[in-house]
């Protein structure tokens, strides 16, 4: 063993230093680290929950929403229901534009108010071009204008989602009645499903959603609009807190003009076989193979 | 290579076999016949709202048509609104080339006239409009024109939908111009409103 | 030389070479702790930065729901061809059993290393959920393979830290202990390696050109390019290094061959890569339609917006400025010009295939509205932060490298 040299006893120095910065660093992790528990930590995927941990896991992200929130949820597991396919048509020869639709969205799904996050976009298309190049989502001007039409655009449930195929965790898939979900519990929030989605459908939460309590919107789903965490991605699930209970999705009921119509398409009387079966109907970028369960079409 | 990714392809679905069926949903009992839908027709609809006078809840009094329009006291329908000088008068009618009498019953002021006259009362004011607007009235009956509330299958509920009336008023139907919600604001920089 | 250690004597020594290699970290001139010093505090200001971030949410970067990736993708994109590009030498000096490179070639690995290291940081600072990170490992998580494409990345960049670790350390403990080391025991790997840096950036360029909603990204000539611009920069970062290590250190390079192999690398690969910008830049303008918006916006500006237009035309200035370089005789002999040549390419490389590559997929909008981005304060630390934190590991690599291969006097 050499002696201890003065050498040595600066750099022991140094490498104390070198610890105490690096604490000081990451001081602003501390408040983050508290605010998440052990059990929000080791939680599985929603896949891999047995009933009863599932249980547990809603009623712990109630509580988190009272604390956090101040407000009184009720969050459900919605299944599927069986023997049903959700698909979505949209009459843009109805559409005025009025985006009452992104509004409705915008306070059914708990949005960040700060942002007026929606999970619909308006695009004022011009007449006689379907190019999205010349449209524009943040025009502000008496609608309809002259000259134009209208396109809201929200997440098409792709039969053959981009979006589910690049998630490196599983944490989006597609159920049986159509809906892509995300388990907002397991993402990891790498946004390379927000790179893969050709139809913008998908929305990242840069930061906690910041809504008032008495704003909170208290009928709520694991996989659909309960409030969702800072650092992970949310779309569109077609209300499914209210459409697996039999209900119209929000943005349908908000519209004055009727030019939405939804439901299941394995049923041969509903109103969505009898649009797809009788009007022209046609898909966004079809050329990309997706299959939406989502369709536009024109009065004819 | 076809092996080799068939076999990746097994051992990720290998991989799954943890996961809890979720497919199979308790089914939701539907109801055995359709639940009711509600025809939403707009406040006093057929009946005149009165400037002057308040009901007992203090809302403006509404008089039914036939308070003036009566058998023996009966004002004769004119012909055209512009012709009209008194209680209805300024009454902007744009709606084709209609007179009053295609639609109101010239001699029952309560209820409407259908083309083939038999009237019909005011709540079925639809059946009215799709004498001549056939394609719209299909398309209502199929859900895939006019707004609605409730259930999207009606054996899961009921459902409430909106009279043709409710968005497009009978005298002048034409959908007039409305300030639209806010535009988004998630872009940081500004967006220029008309691309070249 | 020939004595072969008894395995048990493996468990005395390589503690030993362990201590040394510590020891040699820590131990040098006072340029060597001011240098460390420096970087440790750049890693720092980026650590506390990412602090930030985490708590108080990515909001604190530019990114956006539009362009949803950014600097940090960039430089992760940029580092991959750098690792990729480490490898390069390898190549000439087994394939075709140039002596004088052999010596050189852990240089390449040693960069493979730490440019390693700053894509797995790379990707972690740019995780919304750092947190949830346990999600992505095979077996205790969900892993995504073979669909994700994500997942495939995750596997060949560990697995080419792990190659690169082992030929390294081998390479390094032999010596240390005074064996020839055992072609057995890395040959096979140094080959591994090299169809290795191949796969890491395929599967890179892969994550990008698989997606049909980006057609900027959507070609099939990204993965070459990727490759062509990896063996640019990646031999340009080591003949800056090897010139570095000829002035700092005795004898660990020796002659001036390896730098000549390189040059003569780099006069083909410089060409071919800007030869792969012509095809593509001629693709996307001369066909046009709202798919060339991205590449218009890149090199033109799109309806008024024209952020990064000084960026791609910078960058593509200091390629050719440096590919004319490289062909003139005079860089075989003169320094300054080769270092200045090596210098540019870089630079031009960063950000043709960062901000170049990753930004405009995300401009226009998949519903084609314009949102630019410019990276934030946050980011630029995060950043630079990463960047000393790999500039420290591969310093501390070279010094120990260096000390072990140091010739025998």
């Amino acid at each position: 063993m050499t002696p201890l040299t003065r050498r040595d006893a600066l750099k022991g120095l140094g490498a104390l230093l070198g610890a105490a910065a690096f604490g000081r660093a990451l001081a602003p992790l501390q408040a983050w680290t508290e605010g998440l528990s052990v059990d929000a930590f080791l939680q599985r995927h929603y896949r891999e929950l047995t009933p009863e941990a599932l249980r547990d896991v809603l009623r712990r992200l109630e509580d988190e929403t009272l604390q956090d929130y101040g407000a009184e949820v009720h969050i459900e597991d919605l299944r599927p229901l069986p023997g049903v396919k959700f698909a979505y048509a949209l009459n843009l020869s109805v559409c005025i534009g009025c985006r009452k639709c992104v509004e409705a969205c915008h306070h059914e799904n708990n949005h960040d108010r700060d942002t007026q996050q929606s999970y619909i976009r308006v695009l004022e298309m011009e007449q006689g071009s379907l190019d999205m190049e010349r449209g524009t989502a943040d025009y502000d001007h008496p609608v309809p204008a002259q000259g134009k039409y209208y396109m809201p655009v929200q997440c098409q449930q792709c039969d053959n989602p981009p979006c589910v195929k690049v998630c490196p965790v599983e944490a989006t898939w597609k159920e049986r009645d159509g809906l892509v979900v995300i388990d907002y519990n397991w993402c990891i929030g790498c946004r390379y499903c927000e790179a893969a989605c050709p139809y913008h459908a998908r929305r990242f939460n840069w930061k906690k959603p910041s809504i008032p309590a008495d704003e909170i919107n208290p009928v709520q789903a694991y996989l659909s609009n309960r409030i969702r965490p800072a650092g992970v991605m949310e779309k569109c699930t077609f209300c499914l807190h209210r459409t697996r209970s039999g209900r119209l999705p929000a943005c349908l009921e908000a519209c004055p003009t009727g030019a939405r119509v939804f439901g299941n398409v394995l049923d041969p009387d509903s109103d969505i076989r009898w649009v797809l079966e009788n009007k022209r109907v046609f898909v966004l970028k079809e050329e990309l193979g997706t299959k939406p369960s989502f369709f536009y079409f024109f009065d004819v | 290579m076809r092996h080799l990714l068939t076999t990746a392809l097994l051992l990720t679905a290998l991989a799954c076999t943890q996961d809890r069926a979720l497919e199979t949903a308790e089914p939701t009992p539907p109801h055995p016949t359709p639940q009711p839908e509600h025809i939403l027709l707009p406040e006093g609809f057929g009946r005149l709202e009165s400037h002057t006078h308040l009901d007992t809840h203090g809302r403006p009094l509404q008089v039914r048509c036939s308070t003036c329009h009566d058998a023996e006291r009966g004002q004769p329908m004119k012909g055209s609104p512009h012709l009209i000088q008194t209680v209805h008068a300024g009454l902007n009618l744009q709606h084709g080339h209609l007179p009053c009498a295609a639609c109101h019953h010239p001699d029952d002021r309560d209820r409407l006239r259908l083309a083939d006259g038999s009237t019909l009362p005011f709540e079925e004011v639809n059946s009215l409009c799709g004498q001549c607007h056939g394609t719209q009235h299909r398309d209502y009956k199929h859900g895939a024109h006019g707004g609605m509330r409730g259930a999207w299958d009606r054996t899961r509920g009921p459902r409430t939908r909106n009279a043709c009336v409710v968005c497009h008023d009978p005298h002048a139907p034409a959908i007039t111009q409305v300030m639209p919600a806010a535009p988004p604001r998630d872009l940081p920089t500004p967006h220029d409103g008309a691309h070249p | 030389m020939d004595t072969r250690l008894s395995p048990e004597s493996h468990l005395t020594t390589y503690p030993r070479f362990l201590l040394s290699a510590l020891r040699q970290a820590t131990d040098g001139s006072l340029a060597f702790y001011a240098w460390m010093i420096l970087l440790t505090a750049l890693a720092l200001v980026g650590l506390n930065a990412w602090a930030h971030q985490t708590a108080e949410g990515m909001a604190l970067t530019h990114m956006n729901d539009h362009v949803s990736w950014g600097l940090y993708i960039a430089n992760f994109t940029f580092m991959v061809g750098l690792a990729a590009g480490g490898v390069m030498m390898v190549i000439p000096a087994y394939l075709y059993h140039d002596r004088d490179m052999h010596d050189a070639v852990i240089v390449g690995e040693l960069l493979a290393i730490a440019a390693i290291v700053m894509c797995l940081l790379f990707v972690n600072v740019d995780l919304g959920r750092p947190d949830r990170f346990w999600h992505i490992l095979p077996g205790v998580g969900r892993f995504n393979w073979p669909v994700s494409m994500l997942t495939w990345d995750v596997l060949v960049l560990s697995g080419y830290l792990l190659l690169n670790l082992h030929v390294c350390g081998y390479l390094l403990y032999s010596r240390f202990i005074g064996q020839a080391p055992s072609k057995r025991w890395y040959v096979p790997f140094v080959f591994l390696s090299i169809i290795w840096a191949i796969s890491i950036h395929t599967v890179t360029a892969f994550l990008y050109c698989g997606l049909g909603g980006r057609p900027f990204w959507n070609t099939a000539i990204l993965a070459p390019r990727f490759l062509a611009s990896a063996f640019v920069t990646g031999p340009a970062f080591i003949i800056i290094t090897l010139l570095i290590l000829k002035k700092m250190t005795r004898g660990f390079v020796r002659g001036d061959g390896p730098v000549q192999t390189l040059i003569s690398i780099m006069r083909i690969t410089v060409l071919l890569n800007l030869f792969m910008v012509l095809s593509e830049v001629f693709t996307e303008l001369y066909t046009g339609g709202s798919h060339t918006a991205s590449a218009i916006y890149l090199y033109f500006g799109l309806h008024g917006h024209d952020g990064l237009v000084p960026w791609i035309w910078t960058a593509i200035a200091l390629n050719i400025t440096a590919a004319l370089l490289l062909l003139t005789p005079a860089i075989r002999t003169r320094t300054p010009l080769l270092v200045l040549a090596c210098a540019m390419t870089f630079v031009g490389v960063w950000i043709e295939k960062g901000m170049g590559l990753i930004v405009p997929g995300f401009i226009p909008s998949t519903l084609h509205e314009i949102v630019e981005y410019t990276p934030s304060l946050t980011e630029w630390k995060v950043t630079v932060g990463i960047w000393a934190a790999g500039l420290l590991v591969y310093t501390l690599a070279l010094k120990i490298a260096a000390h072990v291969m140091r010739p025998a006097t």
